[in-house]
This record gives structure tokens, C-alpha cells and sequence, in this order.
């Protein structure tokens, strides 16, 4: 289960002149694995996903002065990640929510060998095509509606923090998920 | 019977911040309770799908935390060759300037006003300037030669 904008206690004790090397180290090894699956959920491209991790942790690296605690480091962190996949996105130019069908179907698959906690082989049907029905409706997302929509359900950030890593007010926020929300329950309907 | 909840409504519930009168909705109305279930259901899957498919073995970690760590040594490394380079150039353009300037320059002689009104006396009494003295003295000297040529010249003649 995703720790939702947890940060290292080091990191935030750290607000006054960022980050030492050291407290930086505990931080990648805290926040490597979630901002991993953000950037694989956004990108959908495993070396990608890897790559821009690394990034990520790079340019938090170089500003790390700069951090004054003001979110905390997992926010931050985001924040960075989600910068970073939007050059990646347009940068690459390329139409990234196609590699969904590979990759969703690939998280689909990774699903289906999950577990199975249904009772029965119709509940089981029932739950795939749930699941499918979520993926296909989150491919309609625009970008920011997709972020928000990640960074909630799938990392489980407070409102507030989602508006922080995204640069937005709550209320567009709210907005965004409602939206994605929305899409999904039009889709699991069909 | 109360409305149905809006997206708003459910975007909160679905966040598990469902506010009391969505909350009285809910627990009367059978069919949004029975979407909500449904909806919980495919968010929890898709949650657990992508963790699965984010899942990676611990050698996988621990070669990221090295590459990372090794890129931020590169870029420590290239900012200590940085400053050890502006540093050099610092000092040689130092060096440069200051050879540049040459050997401290001396003030000129105090001379009283008597002494250069003497000075200017004598320049002005110069049949020729200062500055064209060596030039005068070469003609001089050619004119006293050809003037012994001449004589020379005459000489053998008679």
C-alpha cells in the first residue's frame, strides 16, 4: 500500500537549509518505489518510468537547498516527478495513453494474478471487467485529470497535497477528480 | 427520497470523505449504495493492478539508488572541477592584468618655476628643436664633408 506524502523526519527537520548529503540519501530510499509507480502509472513505460526516477531525484538533488519545507518532501518530490513527465510527454511527442492498451494491459494481467478473492468465476468476470472499465475511462482523462486521479487513488494523497504537487487551487482539484470519477462511473455503466 | 449524489459527492466518497448527507443518501438508497460498492471494488483493483505492476525485486532498488548516487557524484565531481577551474582562470587572468601593467611608473623630477623658465629659455634660443638636434648635427656633418672633398678635390688639381 502507497504512503501517502509521508516524508523522511529527517527531510523536514532539514527545512532551513534543505537537504544534508546524507538526509538525502534517506530520502531517495523512503520515496524511490512511490515515485516509480507514479511516473509508471502517468508514462506507462517501465525504462521510462526508471529513467525519470532517477531524474527526479537528481534535480531534487540540485535544488535540494531550496526546499524550505514548506510541503513536505514526498510533495515535493511529486511535484518534480510530475514536471518531468510532462516534458517527457511532450518533449517525446508521442501519444503515451496508446501504450495504456500494452500497458494497462500488462497492469491488467499483473491483476488477474493477483489474489483472486471472489467467490465465484462470475464475480471474478464481474471484477475484470470493473477493472478494465476504470482503465478505459482513464484513458479518456485529460493529463491533469489523469495526475489527479493517480495521485489520489492510487497514492492516496490528502486534496490539499495533490493541489501543492500540482500546482493548482483544491477546488480544481476536486474538480479534476470529479470529472475522473465521473468518466468512470458513465463507463462502468456500459 | 433525497437526490442522488453528484460527482463531487462521489469523488469525496470514493476518498473515503463522505460528507453527512451523502452518508444518509447512501445508507438509504439501495442503488448507489450498490455503486459505490462497485465503484470501491474497481478502484481498489486498479490500485492493487498498478502496485503489481510497479512491483520490482530489491536488486532492482538498490541499482537504482547506485546509478543515482553515482550521477550525483558525477555532477559533485563536475562542480568541484568547476570551481578549481574558474579558480585557475581567476588567477591567471590576475597574473595577466598585473603584468600587463608594467613597473610602477615614477613621478618626474619637481623642477622650481626659475629652473624651467631657463628650460623654455634655452628651447626657444635653440636654432633647431630639441627633438630634431640628432638630425641637424647628421646634416652638419655631411656639409663638413663634402666642404673637405671639395678642398681635397682641388688640391690635387692644382
Amino acid at each position: 500500500m502507497p504512503q501517502a506524502s509521508t516524508a523522511a523526519p529527517k527531510a523536514n527537520s532539514a527545512t532551513a537549509a534543505g537537504f544534508a548529503d546524507e538526509e538525502f540519501d534517506a530520502v531517495v530510499r523512503e520515496h524511490q518505489r512511490r515515485i516509480y509507480r507514479l511516473l509508471l502509472s502517468i508514462l506507462r513505460d517501465p525504462d521510462a518510468a526508471d529513467t525519470l526516477t532517477q531524474e527526479c531525484f537528481l534535480r531534487a538533488y540540485r535544488s535540494r537547498a531550496k526546499f524550505r519545507g514548506e510541503s513536505s518532501a514526498g510533495t515535493w518530490l511529486v511535484r518534480i516527478a510530475i514536471n518531468l513527465a510532462r516534458d517527457h510527454i511532450r518533449s517525446r511527442r508521442r501519444a503515451f495513453w496508446q501504450r495504456l492498451v500494452g500497458g494497462g494491459e500488462r497492469a491488467l494481467n499483473a491483476a488477474s494474478e493477483l489474489p483472486d478473492h471472489a467467490a465465484s468465476p462470475e464475480r471474478a468476470l464481474a471484477a475484470r471487467q470493473e477493472l478494465a472499465a476504470v482503465w478505459a475511462a482513464v484513458e479518456d482523462l485529460s493529463p491533469q485529470q489523469r495526475e489527479a486521479f493517480f495521485l489520489r487513488f492510487s497514492e492516496e494523497m490528502p486534496i490539499g497535497e495533490i493541489a501543492k504537487a500540482m500546482q493548482l487551487q483544491t477546488g480544481t482539484v476536486k474538480s479534476h477528480l470529479a470529472r475522473a470519477v465521473g468518466a468512470i462511473r458513465l463507463r462502468m455503466k456500459r | 427520497m433525497q437526490a442522488h449524489m453528484n460527482e463531487e459527492s462521489w469523488a469525496a466518497a470514493l476518498s473515503g470523505e463522505l460528507g453527512a448527507t451523502s452518508q444518509a443518501h447512501i445508507e438509504t438508497c439501495e442503488e448507489c449504495r450498490a455503486e459505490a460498492q462497485s465503484l470501491k471494488r474497481a478502484l481498489d483493483g486498479a490500485r492493487e493492478s498498478l502496485d503489481a505492476a510497479a512491483e520490482r525485486s530489491e536488486v532492482f532498488w538498490i541499482r537504482q539508488r547506485a546509478e543515482i548516487a553515482a550521477r550525483i557524484r558525477q555532477q559533485r565531481d563536475v562542480g568541484h572541477r568547476l570551481v578549481w577551474a574558474t579558480g585557475v582562470a581567476t588567477l591567471a587572468l590576475a597574473a595577466s592584468l598585473l603584468m600587463r601593467q608594467g613597473p610602477p611608473r615614477t613621478a618626474p623630477p619637481q623642477i622650481s618655476d626659475q629652473e624651467l623658465l631657463m628650460q623654455i629659455e634655452s628651447s626657444v634660443m635653440r636654432e633647431v628643436p630639441e627633438a630634431l638636434a640628432p638630425s641637424a648635427l647628421l646634416a652638419q656633418e655631411m656639409a663638413q664633408a663634402a666642404q673637405k672633398n671639395s678642398n681635397d678635390e682641388k688640391g690635387e688639381q692644382q
